[in-house]
């Protein structure tokens, strides 16, 4: 088994083509569709708002997410990954900003072809930066799949993910490159885990300059 | 049966297999009142709580939260509870899902919710009497019970854990109020009532009845049952046998909240103060 | 005068001890709370545990039924598990059906069982096709002063080495199935997983088995899962301070230095009780 050289090579830009569509909701404060491969999530961001009187906090933004499925009504899936968005998004958000508001972040699952988790952490950065609230850095999610070889593929797709050994998925900062959120499935062990997560750091580099390039297209027109 | 979209579901139907084992416990004497182990003060997070545990196999564990600012602000109107401005008795009451012997019940389900509601309602009606809830006006006293094991008595012996962390919480009451049940098994052609039935007695029995009393004033507070029990004599009876067992449980209560208090002093009091 | 300054300014309160690299109960950074766990208590359960880590109390029951498998996995059992945070264990849940705190802990749980293979789904197979056991692990928080999620694996854990399952046959002619209760066998566990939670502070500082005061002033937590062979049965870690790959690689060593301690106590009660 070989995990190491020629793994990293071929993990280098595996990713699959990814595009984001900016602002084509009228109702939401910021929007965004973000697709990667097959997969794609449409983002609906409102905020800041008006909060009800439990969950006002004094000192922050009140953070709430909203995950849809493709089919069928949410359940505990969608819960915990609506925990996991949620607690991501509040580290990058600077809260103390707008303190006794509420701001939600509704995501729609439109198809999902493999790698929905980064899917939908993408498409709720791009939504966080139409809407234009303050943030203190940017994410983006890259999801790596250990194959039985213990070769690393990145941005795996539904086939990829079902037949792999572990499949982690993982938040990354812009400013330091540092994991915001990291969730795993399957078992691997810890130099595995190591290695996709110096693969996603590298492949976050990739998503951040997209973000950059889009964010410039999108101001140089108007 | 609707989906329960909070939950982890597994296949539609499972069945338990088969196992009414059922312990025929031999015959035992009616009037035999079997220890009861009570401790109260274990939980960190509650103002009071108590632990309850029959012989029977029964475990009921219940907290108690002293008052806190009613939901709503009517007071003195349709508010519950009470009448005029006194505060109101919150009680729920839980079954673990692995409590029963035999299927599981499905948390959340329909039936299991009636159920619940019933033995909460029976809780709050045994224990109202009890606070004095005149001293907490637009107030709100919250108690929670939550059956690990059911052994037989489980109502009886949740009166019992809820009016020990009422105490323990500090809320002012007038006395504990102490459960018993009994119940009359069908075999028996002489109809005599067995006190504090297990859950095999329970489940065969043709009538049930679970007194709620406080002692000290010697005033019931709850009478709950039904059944075919027979003439009303037998009813009296039984009733005379549940207040005696009632009055023989109640020593062993006290004894085990005077240890409680006796143990948060002892932690709260530095040493050598 | 300290408890005065706690109310008011909880974090900076929290801080002064951290400088001196100790907790408020007098425990170091990376100690854990005194953990002690029981087995086989509630006798209407198949199998239980309750463990408990300093004053959290967490209680597990499996129950074992049989249901016929699903139709694309035949040869497959089911193990389902729900972490349930009544009322009485907090001030902070309300009663009624489960948050998002208690369903987030039960897909972890979920995702735990399956990521760690405790215990080989086709060992839960009677019959290819026809019946299969079904594992029901009820996880009812009875005491909730943080690191629910450590607690509630451990008590799966020492409630399914507990589980003792009936035999159960086909019959060939008649197609029923046969019980038979007095021949009982305890589970296959393959795995044994154990959770450790961290609790990240002012992006920097990494707290071991973080209480609920600490949780809350918390800026972030990490939870590791891992087996005995020392492989990553799940890194979780949901939000909050951003952690280098370094910080993360220190969690894990004492996640395993962790999992060698829990493994030992759990192998020292199986013992007590195995003379029945």
């Amino acid at each position: 088994m070989e995990p190491g050289g020629a793994a990293m090579a071929a993990a280098g830009c595996c990713l699959r083509p990814f595009s984001c569509e900016r602002g084509l909701l009228s109702r939401p404060d910021g929007s965004a569709a973000f697709v990667q491969g097959d997969t794609s999530v449409l983002a609906g961001l409102y905020g800041p708002a008006e909060v009800r009187g439990s969950k006002e906090s004094p000192e922050r933004a009140t953070l709430e997410v909203l995950l849809r499925p493709k089919v069928g009504l949410p359940g505990v899936g969608e819960r915990s990954r609506e925990q996991l968005l949620r607690q991501t998004c509040e580290a990058v958000v600077l809260g103390a900003l707008h303190p006794r508001t509420a701001i939600t972040l509704v995501l729609q699952v439109l198809s999902d072809a493999g790698s929905l988790l980064s899917c939908c952490l993408n498409a709720a950065c791009m939504g966080l930066l139409d809407a234009g609230l303050p943030l203190s850095a940017l994410f983006c999610g890259v999801t790596c799949a250990l194959d039985a070889q213990g070769a690393i593929v990145l941005d795996p797709t539904t086939r990829q993910e079902q037949e792999a050994r572990a499949v982690l998925t993982f938040a990354i900062d812009s400013t330091e490159k540092k994991v915001l959120m990291a969730t795993t499935r399957g078992s691997c062990s810890v130099e595995e885990m190591q290695q996709c997560l110096v693969a996603a750091q590298r492949a976050a580099d990739t998503i951040f300059q997209f973000y950059r390039d889009s964010a410039c297209r999108r101001y140089s027109k108007s | 049966m609707p989906l329960d979209h909070r939950r982890l579901q597994g296949p539609d139907e499972s069945q338990p297999p088969a196992l009414w084992a059922g312990e025929g416990s031999g015959p035992r004497d009616p009037c035999a009142l079997r220890p009861l182990f009570a401790r109260a003060g274990l939980l960190s997070q509650a103002e009071g709580s108590a632990y309850v545990e029959l012989s029977g196999g029964t475990k009921v564990l219940c907290a108690a939260w002293g008052p806190r600012e009613a939901a709503e602000p009517g007071g003195g109107t349709a508010g519950g509870g009470g009448g005029g401005g006194g505060g109101r008795l919150v009680c729920e009451f839980r079954r673990a899902p692995f409590s029963s012997r035999g299927a599981r019940p499905r948390p959340g389900g329909a039936a299991e919710r009636e159920a619940e509601r019933e033995a909460a309602a029976a809780l709050r009606e045994a224990l109202e009497p009890a606070v004095r809830l005149a001293r907490y006006p637009r107030a709100r006293l919250a108690v929670s019970a939550l059956l690990l094991q059911d052994g037989g008595s489980a109502l009886a012996a949740a009166v019992s854990a809820a009016s020990l962390a009422l105490a323990d919480a500090g809320v002012e009451m007038y006395d504990l109020a102490v459960g018993c049940a009994l119940c009359r098994d069908p075999g028996h052609p002489s109809g005599a009532w067995l006190l504090q039935p297990g859950e095999a007695e329970e489940r065969r029995a043709a009538a049930r009845l679970t007194l709620a009393l406080l002692p000290a004033l010697n005033q019931v507070s709850a009478v709950l049952g039904g059944g075919r029990g027979g003439d009303p004599e037998s009813w009296g009876e039984a009733l005379r046998l549940g207040l005696d067992g009632c009055h023989r449980l109640y020593p062993v209560l006290r004894q085990s909240l005077l240890r409680a208090v006796k143990r948060r002093d002892a932690a709260h009091t530095p040493p050598g103060s | 005068m300290a408890t005065a300054f706690k109310t008011v300014e909880p974090l900076e309160y929290y801080r002064r001890f951290l400088k001196e690299n100790c907790r408020p109960d007098g425990r170091e950074l990376g100690e854990f709370r005194a953990t002690t766990v029981n087995i086989g208590s509630i006798t209407t359960a198949d199998g239980s545990a309750l463990v408990k880590l300093g004053n959290t109390t967490v209680i597990c029951g499996v129950k074992a039924e049989v249901a016929a498998p699903a139709v694309d996995s035949a040869n497959k059992g089911y193990i389902v598990p729900n972490v349930e945070l009544p009322s009485l264990c907090s001030t902070r849940f309300r009663s009624g059906p489960p948050g998002e705190e208690a369903q987030a802990a039960s897909q972890f749980i979920a995702d735990v069982i399956e990521n760690s293979q405790i215990i080989a789904k086709e060992d839960l197979c009677i019959a290819n096709g026809k019946l299969a056991w079904v594992l029901y692990c009820d996880i009812i928080c009875l005491d909730y002063d943080g690191n629910i999620l450590d607690a509630s694996v451990f008590a799966l854990l020492a409630a399914l080495k507990n589980v003792q399952l009936p035999s159960v046959t086909i019959n060939e002619e008649t197609g029923l199935s046969e019980v038979n209760l007095k021949q009982k066998n305890p589970l296959v566990i393959r795995k044994h997983p154990v959770a450790t939670s961290f609790a990240i502070f002012d992006d920097t500082l990494l707290i071991v088995d973080p209480t609920a005061e600490e949780e809350d002033l918390a800026t972030g937590t990490v939870t590791v899962v891992t087996d005995e062979e020392d492989r990553l049965c799940s890194v979780h870690k949901p939000g909050g301070s951003p952690l280098t790959g370094a910080k993360l690689q220190d969690c894990i060593t004492r996640a395993i230095t962790r999992h060698k301690e829990v493994k030992k106590l759990i192998d020292k009660v199986t013992k007590s009780i195995k003379p029945n």
